[in-house]
């Protein structure tokens, strides 16, 4: 055992040690190096040939070897690499150029339970290795995939830091949970945000049903499958990467001034027959620009990662520890995420038959957050609708002596300063009169309140053993477990922010604990055999996943202190306590199969099959079968086939399969006791119970079948790879909520009775070209999706979707349409004068808009029915996407490097809902200045008035504005440190780099950031003032020993 | 080697989690609520879903859709109240039935369809849990019967409200059954005597305290006799409760079994019937409880309180006094109302003028200068905690014992003088014949502002709802409004009925006929 263990820790020790021992004739040293790239290839075996005298290159590829004699001949060999013999013929020094057998098609592609060579894959599985993720650094594991591959689409919620991105695969699949499923080393898990970027091995993208069906009933919306980096047999390697970066606001609106806004107030009045509130000659008091003064300048981030990884041939083993800390540009540290990480990966093959090893991962998450896209009580929507009149701080002695200055308790910062309120003080009536109102306040002192932090400690862990029974033969169990705990915090001061926006009787703090634990246990035995060209495989196993989750939280009032991040429940003095608590549990068992085939790579077949059984279903409905089927055939293979000039390989795939949605929420198939029935009888009130809707026993899971049709080409020996895939997705029995009569007396249930299909092209052309000392590639994915709901069976045949302020949805989902398009009033110009109003008629003669004044908006009676109604709202906008564009390139030249990767987006609209037009008194962007003023002084922007009695700001096509970009997401340039000098200390690597994201931004939208993620499938492109992204500029180094 | 033994171990686990285990470990039941396949097993499951029954009897609410107190919507309706509220546009669905000018649109018609077939639904459903619920058959029987009576009484509103409607005597199981048939009114008014005369067997007849607001005999008795009333009123027929004719000899026998042993006697003041000290009160024959407990502030989910939002609706719009608070002046008391009380003692009772209150009166749209007293938002029923609009305490009372009096001097009772005379001497008047004419006038004063007045009239024919109801020229000297706003026209073509809510026809692929008139 003592030997063993032994063997298994220091074998490069060991074997260094007995090449000592041997003092012979004859020594050899050199490098062995990569022939494309020149750089040394660590590991590679060098041997003295017809003998077991040999050694391994170390990490810089040298090598050292003493051999019988001068006349013998090395053999040096690398996995992936052409082996070559050498005869020594007297040299001291031999270095050697290997050759790389590898083409793309020789890649390894995760699968889901296996892995497969690119070259026999069927499905479309798109990958984003760890150069790409080290090239451009990302705070989300979900960021690594922007632009990266087509199809999918990786979009920012906001600037938040911290706030996951929307993720989609090939479109929007439900109306429901969108997401895709994340498979972090064979474990599902809830979320991605717990993973160090830097860990990351790989992450394989499975976007058809074929590939994606060994995950059956959760794989509708794509299957995300991450591997963690794993040590190699080798000397053990250090690394150490941090960068530093600061953050700014990239774009800001250009808001009136305050002389600008009194002269349109004055306006409004003046055309809705009130007095004027301004006099123009006096000095305003105040010229605030509250975006100025609201985004942090030069807010941090920073990121340390040390990372070890080795092993022997017996056990491997990779570990890190990081830190990632980011500051938000609106708040600073009150929108602050701070992450860190702890992983150690370990394998070990214990006998030649047994193997086990586990991955474990640590993380501690600390998030404190601002609402980031809503139109009610966020600092941006603020800022962007707060008068400039209102100074930052009052300083007026006169006002700070009156009410609500002198009597509420009016936010203050830390050093004392008051924040102004909109409004001045009337000293006829004797009391404040607001201009802003309602949700519009001081962003500053409204980001002053702010308390709340989210703290996750998250625990995932993995352990494994495999048996190999005969060769390709094997049985491989591994148990994995998902703990997290979840608790977040607030604490509501009292505070007076105007006469809407108060909280002047108690001081409110609230605790909140969630628990989540998760386990899986996942058996599979599989066997490949090899018979002459025939190469066969076969897969079955077994699933079973639990998942808990239990809350505790509670509530009490009056707090007698006023340091926010230092709030317990205890120090609560009110009476009113409220505790809450509840728990879920969720339990799903799969057994599933697959078989692979291939003839000489030339022709290959996988086929897959799972069942699986959920507990988010009723008896009737608990399994569910999904199968699919994927051939591929390289033609170029085929001996029939002539040259095709500089065409390597052709490649042609096709698809079919079925996957499932299972995230329906829990127990939808039966009907929920609720208890909030109560009476009150003579002796009191008495608790009620009834169910709290119909159930429908019949509730099963989402379908989604796709079909995939697919070329891959690699041409000019390989250096250009093209990729086309083609698809049709269609997902069934979508669950909604069903319309009943209400003589049924009870909430409706929910039904499998929606569609939806996507259907789109993917494609992507990569360049790579290695020169002798310069390196360069280019990359191009386009993907088109066109998104249809096929059927909604409800009676009405629509859906809302999302609201905007206080004007009620305005979006919605149609058979036909988009899922969520955007749905209101067209529009047709502005009434110039009081003819057009008289001739904007029905076919019936009468007037359409009889009550317009020239400078309103003409409305179209869409619907005919010689009346502007809500019956006219039609389509008026697609916040969704046709195409998604991802550029990527670089160059490396001698000891530089340069990379760059733009993003885009098109063929989709947003709705810009940043200005409460609802209020009075907003202050609006400098473009509102290009009013109607008279006749032909404007036909897209009504006049300014106070009583708006066309109703010129309904929700109409006037807020609908193109939505395309195309951003330079990153840009970044490194300088490795000359070999010569590393060697001195013994460094592999040293890299330093500086880099900027969302450097550059071309679109035609007005708003902040044209870059809006889905809140939910049914509210996707609302822009309500939106946090916009920083533009970040980071410098980092990495060092590697 | 062991990996031999191993082999095949690997093959049974995998064999053994594929067969053995799969069932029990999917089978979960929610961990923190009940469901509906585990609740209904205990007695105290039961009370529960008793309690939920008599919880729909408090909606004044439909959620989603719209504030419907009974009582408003049909003092609205009738000559005895406008719509009212802050201006033209506030009470836009409340002025479509104070003007018989009503769409199918309307909300407050869709409330009072839908919060009464909440009421169905869950009786009929304990009704149908019942066989599993572990009790002693003596509590069944009065738990069926108090559904049996809600059950009726929650029909009779819909039938005397909207007159063709599904009659639901079982819930509704599944998306075949989505689409029930209108029944004919006979068919509906004979199921409903049937429940009462079936609950009325059953029903105890003492309530205890501490059970105040379930249903006894007498009210089960006391419903019929309105329901008989209003049936034979507009039909002309009598009652078939299965095998038992209910004419109008076995109706007054029912309500002199309430007069002479249910024990129900009048209250010496008028006022104590409005009064949280007469609450469940010997005067109260079916009473609709209300409280602030819980105290409630979700106004998205107002029927998880218990406040009597007519009060809230028909309070005046006062503010600064420690008497009356913040009413929405709704359901408006008209001047006919005020003229036909003449010097009537009950009329300083029934309604408060603007010179009664006290603070800062804001006048809203169709003031009259009347409002109603009896469910209001006066100081004695304000909530304790919670948002005032939601928590007003006064209980409703649906059938009190001068109405059973009434009915049972109106059906010809040998004793109809003493009755008359029992309900007049109470609030000082003295004595006048019982004539059919004086006794139903009596009603009118008497139950005024109750939610009485509409059926009352609509059950005396169309020509006299026509000519109570259409009050055109009629000015109080405290009206603010145009007259136009006050002019009221009865629409005979729909014979008083309100329109099936358009969503039940256009769900209920064509089996739900609209009625005359729409």
């Amino acid at each position: 055992m003592k030997v063993n263990l032994y063997k298994l820790i220091f074998p490069v020790i060991f074997i260094c040690f007995t090449t000592g021992l041997m003092a012979q004739k004859h020594t050899v040293t050199g490098t062995v190096n990569d022939a494309t790239d020149q750089t040394g290839i660590p590991g590679a075996t060098v041997l003295e040939k017809g003998t077991t005298n040999g050694t391994i290159t170390d990490v810089n590829g040298k090598y050292s070897l003493t051999v019988t004699s001068d006349k013998d001949t090395l053999v040096i060999s690398f996995i992936g690499y052409k082996k070559i013999e050498i005869p020594i013929n007297g040299r001291a020094v031999i270095d050697v150029n290997l050759e790389s057998t590898q083409t793309e098609l020789d890649e390894v592609v995760v699968i889901g339970y296996g892995s497969q060579k690119k070259k026999v894959v069927t499905g479309a599985i798109a990958t984003v290795n760890s150069d790409q993720i080290e090239k451009i650094p990302v705070l989300r594991v979900e960021q690594a995939m922007q632009g990266q591959t087509a199809g999918v689409q990786v979009t920012q919620m906001s600037g938040q830091p911290g706030e996951a991105p929307t993720v989609r695969i090939r479109g929007t699949g439900t109306t429901m949970d969108s997401n895709p499923l994340y498979v972090v080393d064979g474990m599902v898990v809830g979320g991605i945000d717990y993973l160090n970027p830097g860990d990351i091995q790989s992450i394989d993208v499975l976007k058809d049903a074929a590939s994606a069906a060994i995950y059956g009933a959760r794989a509708a919306n794509g299957v995300v499958l991450i591997t963690t980096k794993t040590g190699s047999a080798g000397k053990m390697s250090l690394n150490f990467s941090t960068y530093y970066g600061i953050q700014n606001v990239g774009q800001t609106i250009e808001m009136m001034n305050a002389d600008q806004y009194r002269m349109l107030m004055n306006e409004g009045a003046r055309n809705a027959n009130q007095t004027e509130p301004f006099d123009l000659n006096e000095v305003p008091n105040a010229n605030t620009d509250w975006q100025e003064l609201m985004f942090t300048k030069n807010a941090p981030m920073m990121n340390y990662d040390l990372s070890i990884a080795g092993g022997s041939d017996r056990a491997t083993y990779a570990s890190s520890v990081s830190y990632f800390s980011q500051q938000g540009i609106i708040g600073g540290e009150k929108s602050q995420f701070d992450r860190l990480t702890a992983r150690l990966n370990g394998n070990v093959k214990a006998t030649n038959w047994f193997t086990f090893g586990s991955d474990l991962a640590y993380s501690s998450i600390s998030r404190k957050g601002i609402a980031s896209n809503g139109s009610f009580n966020t600092a941006y929507s603020s800022a962007l609708n707060l008068d400039p009149l209102t100074p930052l701080y009052e300083t007026d002695t006169a006002n700070l002596s009156k009410p609500p200055f002198s009597n509420q308790p009016v936010v203050t910062t830390t050093d004392g300063k008051i924040y102004g309120i909109s409004g001045y003080y009337d000293y006829v009536e004797n009391s404040w009169k607001e201009y802003v109102g309602a949700e519009v306040v001081n962003p500053l002192a409204l980001l002053e309140i702010q308390t709340g932090e989210t703290r996750v400690d998250k625990f995932v862990g993995n352990i494994y053993g495999e048996i190999t029974f005969i060769e390709g033969l094997k049985f491989r169990s591994s148990l994995g477990s998902d703990l997290a705990y979840v608790n977040w915090d607030t604490y509501t001061p009292l505070y007076y922010l105007n006469g809407a926006q108060s909280n002047t009787d108690l001081t409110t703090v609230s605790k909140n604990m969630d628990r989540y634990f998760n386990w899986q246990w996942e058996n599979t035995l599989s066997y490949s055999k090899k018979i002459k060209d025939h190469n066969f495989s076969a897969l079955v196993g077994t699933s079973a996943k639990e998942d808990n989750w239990e809350n505790l939280s509670g509530f009490n009032d009056d707090v007698p202190l006023t340091d926010p991040d230092n709030v317990y429940l205890n120090m609560a003095t009110d009476s009113a306590w409220r505790a809450y608590g509840g728990a879920t549990s969720y339990s799903l068992f799969s057994m599933f199969g697959r078989i692979t085939y291939d003839y000489k790579s030339r022709y290959a077949f996988t086929g897959i099959i799972r069942r699986d059984g959920s507990s988010n279903f009723g008896p009737n409905n608990r399994y569910g079968w999904f199968p699919s089927v994927g051939v591929s055939w390289m033609l170029t293979e085929e001996n029939f086939m002539p040259e095709l000039g500089p065409v390597d390989f052709l490649k042609l795939r096709a698809s079919w399969g079925i996957n499932g949605n299972d995230r329906i929420g829990y127990y939808q198939y039966v009907s929920t006791i609720d208890k909030s029935r109560g009476y009150t009888f003579g002796g009191g009130s008495q608790t009620g119970a009834s169910p709290g809707y119909i159930e429908n026993a019949d509730v099963k899971w989402e379908e989604s079948e796709q079909i995939d049709i697919a070329l891959d080409a690699g041409l000019f020996s390989n250096r250009l790879t093209v990729t086309v895939d083609y698809y049709v997705k269609n997902t069934k029995d979508l669950l909604e909520t069903i319309e009943i009569p209400g003589y049924v007396g009870n909430n409706a249930p929910v039904a499998n009775i929606g569609s939806v299909q996507n259907k789109g092209v993917e494609m992507s052309v990569n360049w790579r070209h290695y020169l002798k000392k310069l390196h360069y590639y280019a990359g191009v994915n386009a993907a088109y999706n066109k998104n249809k709901m096929t059927k909604i069976g409800n009676e009405q045949g629509y859906l809302w979707g999302a609201s905007w302020a206080i004007a009620g949805p305005v979006e919605r989902c149609e058979e036909g349409m988009p899922i969520a398009y955007f749905y209101g009033y067209k529009t047709d110009g502005i009434f110039q004068n009081q003819n057009e109003v008289y001739q904007h008629i029905g076919s019936e003669g009468y007037q359409l808009q009889p009550n317009a004044k020239p400078g309103d908006v003409r409305f179209v009676d869409v619907n005919g029915d010689n009346v502007i109604s809500p019956d006219d709202r039609t389509y008026i906008g697609n916040p969704t996407p046709e195409w998604t564009l991802g550029i990527n390139g670089g160059v490396e030249y001698m000891n530089f490097d340069l990379s760059f990767l733009f993003i885009g987006a098109f063929g989709h609209q947003i709705f810009n809902g940043a200005q409460r037009q609802d209020l009075l008194y907003t202050n609006r962007p400098v473009s509102a200045l290009g009013r109607w003023t008279g006749e032909g002084t404007s036909n897209e922007i009504p006049r300014y008035t106070w009583t708006d009695v066309n109703n010129n700001y309904r929700v109409s096509d006037l807020y609908i504005e193109n939505g395309d970009y195309l951003r330079l997401k990153n840009i970044q340039i490194g300088y490795t440190l000359p070999k010569k000098f590393l060697e001195r200390i013994k460094s592999s690597s040293w890299r330093f780099f500086i880099s900027a994201e969302n450097l550059v931004t071309i679109t035609g939208y007005s708003g902040a950031d044209p870059e809006i993620g889905a809140i939910s499938s049914l509210d996707i492109g609302i822009d309500r003032g939106m946090y916009p992204a920083a533009v970040t500029f980071r410098f980092g180094t990495s060092i590697s020993f | 080697m062991k990996k031999y033994i191993l082999y095949p171990l690997s093959v049974i686990v995998l064999v053994m989690l594929s067969t053995g285990c799969s069932k029990d470990f999917l089978d979960r039941q929610p961990l923190d609520r009940e469901v509906s396949t585990n609740f209904y097993r205990t007695e105290k499951d039961a009370m529960m879903a008793l309690t939920a029954v008599y919880d729909a009897l408090g909606w004044d609410q439909m959620p989603g859709v719209s504030w419907a107190p009974f009582c408003a919507v049909s003092d609205i309706l009738s000559d005895d109240s406008f719509a009212g509220g802050s201006d033209p546009n506030d009470g836009m669905d409340e002025n479509e039935l104070n003007t018989y000018n009503i769409p199918t649109t309307n909300l407050l018609v869709k409330a009072t369809w839908m919060i009464n077939y909440v009421g169905i639904y869950r009786a009929n459903l304990l009704m149908e849990k019942m066989d599993q619920i572990n009790m002693t058959e003596e509590k069944k029987a009065r738990m069926i019967a108090e559904c049996k009576f809600l059950r009726a009484y929650f029909h009779f509103e819909l039938v005397r409200f909207f007159e063709n409607i599904p009659l639901l005597t079982a819930t509704i199981k599944g998306p075949s059954e989505y689409n029930q048939n209108q029944e004919t009114p006979k068919e509906v008014y004979d199921q409903i005597a049937l429940d009462l005369v079936e609950a009325a067997a059953v029903l105890p007849t003492v309530i205890p305290p501490d059970e105040g607001g379930r249903v006894s005999k007498w009210a089960a008795e006391s419903l019929l006799g309105r329901v008989y009333l209003f049936y034979n009123g507009v039909y002309g027929a009598e009652l078939q409760a299965g095998d038992l004719v209910v004419d109008r000899a076995k109706t007054l026998e029912y309500l002199e079994d309430v007069i002479a042993n249910s024990g129900h006697d009048l209250f010496p003041d008028y006022t104590t019937n409005f009064k949280l000290a007469g609450e469940f009160g010997i005067e109260s024959v079916f009473e609709i409880s209300h409280g602030d407990n819980p105290p409630w502030w979700d106004w998205y989910y107002v029927v998880g309180g218990e406040g009597n939002l007519a009060a809230q609706m028909q309070g005046p719009r006062v503010t600064g006094s420690s008497n009356w608070n913040r009413g929405w002046s709704f359901g408006i008391v008209s001047q006919k109302l005020v003229d036909d009380f003449g010097d009537d003692p009950r009329l300083a009772m029934t309604i408060v003028r603007d010179e009664d209150l006290d603070g800062t009166l804001t006048k809203g749209y169709q003031h009259t200068g009347y409002f109603s007293r009896k469910y209001s938002s006066d100081a004695e029923h304000w909530g304790s905690d919670g948002q005032f609009e939601l928590n007003r305490t006064c209980n409703f009372r649906v059938i009190r014992f001068s109405d059973v009096l009434l009915m049972a001097a109106e059906l010809g009772s040998g004793n109809a003088q003493t009755y008359l005379d029992r309900v007049r001497s109470r609030v000082g008047l003295g004595s006048i014949p019982a004539t059919p004419d004086n006794i139903y006038k009596e009603r009118r004063l008497e139950l005024s502002l109750e939610g009485i007045r509409y059926f009352d009239v609509l059950r005396k024919g169309l020509s006299y709802a026509s000519q109570e109801f259409t009050v055109v020229g009629v000015r109080g000297p405290k009206y603010t409004d145009d007259q136009v706003v006050y002019d009221v026209t009865f629409n005979s073509a729909t014979k008083g009925f309100l329109p099936i809510p358009q969503t039940e026809i256009d769900l209920s692929g064509g089996v739900i006929h609209q009625n005359d008139g729409y």
